[in-house]
């Protein structure tokens, strides 16, 4: 039995923002992402058989999908993309750790960090273009960017934290 | 390693992933402390990755043309049957056309039957009345209510059609049969040319030639 395009295009616009969610997440690439994504819905639509819970089967694949590209990548290129050597848990929430990561940043880390955190991550800038946009010395950026990577690294290492209504609670 | 040391493997890691060497890779995967690390930046990367609100119209349209209904098995070979046969009946039509078109004139029967016919039983051969039959021959349809005369003239004009179709029929049966002549010699010859190989290679086994035929006749016959 298969679906109508109708029913597909229900599927997908009510799959889609969750899935690409996810693949985000773990490829770090959202052309990347867009494309496991794709491919999983072109399969789901090949398939000659109905899914009961089509929000868990997608989620499901593209996690899949997403960690077979990543063991494909050699150890270099996960660094350099800044991708999880390890696979995530099963019950892995791109939104519920985007949430504990931020939420660590704002509790552990000291307002440079934070700006360094910034310029580096979110703005995927260098040390040098770091250094001249928050005025420092380049060693000045290392320094901080060591600290607060052993600060979370220590936080993510203790047991993990729950969310309650946005909170963080603690065992 | 010293702290100092993981500081500047953190810098390379982090800044410049490219300049890291093998070696330096390898430290880095055997060091628990730097994989933590590590797995603490891809945290951040991940919480750091850009999630914009997804215009899901544009999105499907994106998407819409990457699906398209495969045809079920049976529709496949459904079509491949149909393109089959229609080749079939189409190269049948063809060659039919070729052997009609180039086939000899067929000989005019009805000529030669016309000719005694009227001889017989036409009022021509009265001499009293030379006229009449001169007008009453083209105008005598080939009706059944004719005089008997003419009646034999319209009977004599359907074997025509006839003896046309018995010659392209008989034409086409020895066509077919040259074509079946040809593939039986060329199937013989194909069968040869396999079992030279064999017959060589137990002639080299020293082998007799009745064995080598017993054992040729096994594969050949039914």
């Amino acid at each position: 039995m298969r679906y109508s395009t109708t029913e597909f295009e229900t599927i997908y616009v009510k799959c889609f923002p969750a899935a690409m969610r996810l693949a985000v997440s773990l490829l770090h690439e959202e052309d990347e992402a867009r494309d496991v994504v794709q491919e999983v819905f072109v399969k789901l639509w090949e398939s000659d058989f109905r899914i009961e819970n089509h929000a868990a089967f997608i989620i499901r694949a593209v996690r899949n999908a997403c960690l077979n590209r990543i063991n494909l990548l050699d150890n270099r290129e996960k660094i350099r993309r800044r991708l999880t050597l390890e696979p995530p848990p099963e019950d892995y929430d791109p939104d519920q750790r985007h949430e504990e990561v931020t939420q660590a940043i704002k509790s552990l880390l000291t307002l440079r960090e934070q700006q360094v955190v910034e310029q580096i991550y979110t703005h995927g800038m260098s040390y040098k273009e770091a250094s001249k946009k928050l005025e420092v010395s380049e060693a000045t950026i290392n320094k901080n960017i060591v600290t607060a990577l052993k600060k979370l690294r220590n936080h993510f290492k203790s047991p993990s934290p729950i969310y309650v209504k946005n909170r963080v609670v603690r065992h | 390693m010293t702290d100092e040391q993981k500081d500047i493997l953190i810098a390379k890691m982090i800044d410049n992933p490219a300049s890291l060497t093998d070696a330096e890779l390898e430290m880095i995967m055997r060091d628990d402390e730097l994989r933590e690390i590590l797995e603490a930046s891809a945290a951040i990367g991940s919480a750091s990755a850009v999630q914009p609100d997804y215009d899901m119209t544009e999105e499907w349209r994106r998407f819409r043309p990457r699906i398209r209904r495969k045809p079920s098995l049976t529709r496949r070979l459904m079509r491949v049957a149909a393109v089959f046969l229609g080749i079939v009946v189409g190269a049948n039509i063809l060659v039919k056309l070729i052997d009609h078109t180039l086939a000899p004139e067929p000989q005019h029967i009805v000529a030669k039957a016309e000719q005694p016919i009227e001889k017989d039983d036409s009022p021509a051969n009265d001499p009293e009345q030379p006229e009449q039959s001169e007008i009453a021959e083209p105008v005598a349809p080939p009706t059944k209510a004719n005089k008997p005369g003419t009646t034999h003239i319209a009977k004599a004009e359907v074997p025509v059609d006839e003896a046309m179709e018995l010659d392209i029929d008989e034409y086409l049966r020895i066509q077919q049969a040259q074509v079946d002549n040809e593939i039986a010699m060329l199937n013989s010859s194909v069968i040869a040319n396999e079992l030279e190989p064999l017959r060589q290679m137990y002639e080299l086994m020293g082998e007799d030639d009745e064995v080598i035929e017993i054992v040729i006749n096994n594969i050949t016959e039914p």
